[in-house]
């Protein structure tokens, strides 16, 4: 399966390392206890190398008749053998056909090792990374609009998704007890990972790589042992149990904060350490009071909360930014897609049996 | 001291350099260091190797000269390891078949391809001089079902080697492990007589399909396990695959038990289609106390090491007949699951746990602070037991966490392979199943979180509803913390319509407490669906005796897990 392949009306777009990033589990052949945990530090989100499986993958997925833009960033190793099979394939599935294909930062060790010749065209070039095409066309799009093009991709389809998997909310039976209001709109983040687990993996990746540039995951794999990954609804241990998985961290959770509103037990005191950052996954943050409960608990038990990470984040009141918080989807005033809105029972037309209607 | 067997398979000795780890001569460094090793071991885990078997492809092309060659290298071997012929069993594989002199008879006498493996003593003819040389002339007779046996005496145990080249010729559409049923029903009954031991069987070619490899499985593998099952053999030990993947397999309606102890290849070198290399394998089985301890050595950068990983029995009950499991019976009446008017079926629940033999590091973590508390703890539904597991320290834990990961895998491969869906049940066991998603979707298996029914009151419709396009669905896998009692299981599969319409239903738990389960056992025959378990590590924590209004602890609720 590849997980980031995404298209638009001119192409493919496939992220290199999102499938490496991905494809977690271990390989069986690894039976040696010293290799594997050597291994571990450079796979999930620090994984620089593409192996045979991914190749495979690539492969094997059944392309229309369009043309390709392949991201290598972070990508620092391949070896010789899929290089010569994956040029092989590319010449045959997309040059062959009169189609164009776009590599993006690619390491220019790695490209020499492509041998295209004067076949690639440059499009962007920095000293050790370069971005070209191979194929024929006058009207080339450059290289920051084919990453807009890729980054616009991801967001549509994710626009997509999410309004797919978000219900109209009519009955006060349905309303959530743990939000003391009434919503327009459920988003079904259990239904948005059941029914597209593939593309909702790309998402907790994207996500990932959000909190790494928000700097709350740190760059290296071993500055993270500090760090753990606190949660308390299914969904956020869903997103946690993955992330966990790219970043090779811990996790703490707590059953349940939410709903009850009561803390069940005491031995959580007990997991939280006074010298560990804790990052609290959510799957959507609304008003925000299951999320600062959460950072109560965990600075009351002694430890420090690194930072905040959602799918859906709702702001509700202007400069009101939370720091250190990643979110992939923000509803907002001047963002709401899915007339997402919030009442309570002194807003207008919410008098009557709590109904919230317009 | 305790008495070992040695089970070695696959060597495929011959003078080509780059097909065989095996070169005759003290030059030869592999040969060497694995001997060093079996010595090493000897003196380490304090056992001593009485038996060794051998499950075939002793040669690579089976000409003469390999033979002579190996036999120098096997009699110094026994010599030095001080095993007495009497406690060799050898077993001829595929490549022990002369194949160039069958083919070259088979010409010169004009017999028809079909007849030719029929031509035992030509094709076996070099492995018989061998098995002569090796085991003091002592004469094969290679056209027999039943070859040949050893008795363990530790374990008051036959270990029975069976011919699996009945229908191997020289042919291509000839390369095909069978055993000859007739003769072996025959020859069975003739060497059962008078002997209660039990009684294992060692044959080259595999009694359970490994991986995707199904042609190298014997054709005929569920004819002869039935017909051993009837004499209750439930053993099997076999080569050919070149991996080592031992583990149980509870089949059919009746729940019956095999045993598959599966020995890699110790001479073959081994490239898959990306040039990795395999690593070369060996296996010991230890004999203690009416079982056998198993134990797989892998040739790892350079080093013999024991190895885990990929190996799920490690433990074998010597007295164990094939009928563990209960059979099917008949129900009266279905626990009511809602308002529908379900149909009555039949029950298929089996009694059998089978639990994950690589399951140390679970019990080494629970010995860690704080992870296992004693006490007198009850829970929300009125289970109770004195002692009480942190799991989150178990979860939380990413290493432990990537542990659980491998040993699921694993078990997926071998115990349930054609699932359709996962289900991470309650917070606990959606943090382990979704730690696997990566492996889910590729291994094309849906997903799902379900909350506990135990919390139902804590989540809204939307949250405990299974995703509708679940009703297609048969096979499910339901993944737990803790195994649920028969009265919980039925609790959970009564709380949604997809999980009662399931046509099997096997669960998975991390921990499974015996003393928990025992006495509630006689429930099981009402389970609407077929229902199989496996558990990661069971553990013997005690259980309250006292009903809930006898226990003083329960009755004025002094101490209940859930408000620690």
């Amino acid at each position: 399966m590849l997980y980031s392949i995404l298209k638009d009306e001119n192409r493919y777009y496939l992220n290199m390392h999102a499938e490496c990033a991905l494809h977690t589990y271990l390989n069986g052949f690894i039976e040696d206890e010293r290799i594997k945990n050597t291994s571990r530090q450079k796979q999930g989100i620090y994984c620089r190398k593409i192996n045979a499986d991914i190749f495979e993958h690539i492969y094997s997925y059944p392309y229309e008749n369009k043309s390709i833009c392949i991201d290598f960033k972070k990508i620092e190793e391949i070896t010789e053998n899929n290089l010569v099979a994956f040029v092989t394939f590319i010449k045959k599935q997309f040059c062959a056909k009169g189609k164009n294909v776009y590599l993006l930062n690619v390491q220019k060790n790695i490209l020499e090792k492509m041998n295209w010749g004067d076949k690639f065209q440059i499009l962007e070039e920095t000293d050790c990374i370069v971005s070209g095409r191979i194929g024929r066309g006058k009207a080339t799009p450059q290289y920051d609009q084919l990453i807009c093009e890729a980054e616009e991709a991801f967001r549509e389809e994710f626009g997509r998704v999410v309004s797919e998997c978000t219900d109209e909310l009519n009955n006060t039976n349905e309303q959530h007890t743990s939000v003391p209001v009434y919503l327009s709109k459920y988003i079904d983040i259990k239904k948005m990972a059941e029914s597209n687990a593939g593309f909702f993996r790309l998402c907790i990746y994207y996500l990932a790589l959000q909190m790494m540039d928000k700097n709350i995951i740190k760059q290296e794999c071993n500055q993270n042992k500090d760090i753990s990954l606190f949660f308390h609804t299914m969904n956020g241990g869903y997103i946690a149990a993955q992330l966990a998985q790219l970043f090779n961290v811990d996790m703490v959770y707590l059953d349940h904060l939410g709903p009850l509103g009561s803390v069940h037990r005491k031995h959580f005191e007990k997991s939280i350490a006074d010298d560990k950052n804790y990052i609290i996954v959510s799957d959507v943050i609304c008003l925000g009071g299951e999320v600062g409960r959460a950072r109560t608990i965990i600075e009351y038990c002694g430890g420090r909360v690194g930072g905040e990470t959602c799918v859906v984040d709702i702001k509700t009141v202007q400069n009101r930014e939370v720091d250190n918080r990643a979110s992939l989807y923000t509803v907002s005033k001047t963002n709401n897609k899915i007339d997402y809105k919030i009442k309570t029972d002194l807003c207008a037309g919410c008098e009557m049996e709590g109904k919230c209607n317009e | 001291m305790n008495s070992a067997i040695l089970l070695v398979s696959d060597i495929h000795y011959t003078d080509n350099k780059t097909k065989s780890q095996f070169w005759k001569g003290d030059e030869n460094d592999y040969y060497q260091k694995w001997e060093n090793f079996l010595l090493e071991l000897q003196k380490n885990q304090k056992i001593k190797f009485k038996y060794l078997v051998v499950t075939g492809d002793i040669a690579d092309t089976a000409r003469k000269m390999e033979y002579e060659d190996f036999e120098e290298i096997l009699k110094g071997l026994c010599n030095r390891l001080e095993i007495g012929i009497e406690n060799i069993l050898l077993v001829p594989g595929n490549h022990d078949i002369d194949r160039a002199k069958l083919t070259t008879y088979c010409d010169d006498n004009r017999i028809s391809g079909n007849d030719a493996p029929n031509l035992y003593d030509i094709k076996l003819g070099n492995f018989k001089e061998f098995y002569k040389k090796i085991l003091d002339n002592k004469n094969l007779e290679v056209s027999n079902a039943l070859l040949d046996y050893i008795y363990i005496d530790e374990i008051d145990t036959y270990i029975v080697g069976l011919n699996s080249l009945a229908k191997e010729g020289h042919l291509d559409e000839h390369h095909v492990g069978y055993i000859d049923i007739k003769k072996l029903n025959g020859e069975l009954d003739k060497f059962m007589v008078g002997k209660k031991a039990s009684v294992f069987v060692a044959t080259h070619h595999s009694f359970a399909v490994t991986g995707n490899r199904e042609l190298a499985t014997l054709k005929n593998a569920d004819v002869v396990k039935k017909n051993l099952g009837l004499k209750e053999i439930n053993t099997f030990i076999y080569g050919h695959h070149h991996t080592s993947e031992s583990h149980l397999d509870i089949v059919g309606d009746g729940g019956e038990l095999y045993r598959y102890i599966e020995i890699g290849s110790l001479g073959k070198i081994l490239t898959n289609e990306n040039g990795d290399a395999f690593t070369n394998r060996f296996s010991v089985a230890i004999c203690k106390d009416n079982e056998l301890d198993l134990h797989d050595y892998a040739y790892t950068a350079g080093d013999w090491l024991e190895v885990n990983d990929r190996k799920y029995l490690h433990k074998l009950q010597v007295r164990q007949t094939k009928q563990k499991t209960e059979p099917v019976s008949q129900v009266e009446e279905l626990p009511k699951v809602d308002d529908d008017n379900e149909q009555k079926v039949i029950a298929k629940y089996s009694k059998e746990i089978v639990v994950n033999e690589n399951n140390r590091f679970l019990i080494e973590h629970l010995k860690k602070d704080n992870n296992y508390k004693d006490g007198h703890f009850h829970w929300k539904d009125g289970r109770k037991t004195l002692g009480w597991i942190n799991i989150p320290a178990f979860l939380g834990n990413i290493d432990i966490l990537n542990r659980i990961k491998e040993c699921i895998m694993g078990m997926h491969k071998m115990n349930f392979p054609n699932i359709q869906v996962a289900i991470g049940y309650g917070m606990e066991g959606n943090i382990i199943g979704s730690s696997l998603l990566d492996y889910w979707i590729e291994n094309k298996v849906s997903y799902h979180l379900y909350p506990s029914v135990h919390k139902k009151d804590e989540h809204i419709n939307r949250e405990k509803s299974l995703w509708n396009e679940f009703n297609e669905f048969e096979k499910i896998l339901l993944i737990c913390d803790i195994m649920p009692t028969t009265t919980y299981l039925k609790e959970i599969i009564a709380s949604d319509k997809a999980l009662q319409k399931c046509s099997e239903f096997f669960v998975l738990a991390l921990f499974y407490n015996k003393n928990l389960l025992d006495g509630d056992e006689q429930n099981g025959a009402e389970f609407p669906i077929s229902i199989k378990r496996f558990a990661l590590a069971e553990i013997d924590v005690p259980v309250c005796k006292l009903d809930k209004d006898e226990c003083m602890i329960c009755r004025e609720g002094l101490k209940k897990i859930y408000e620690l």
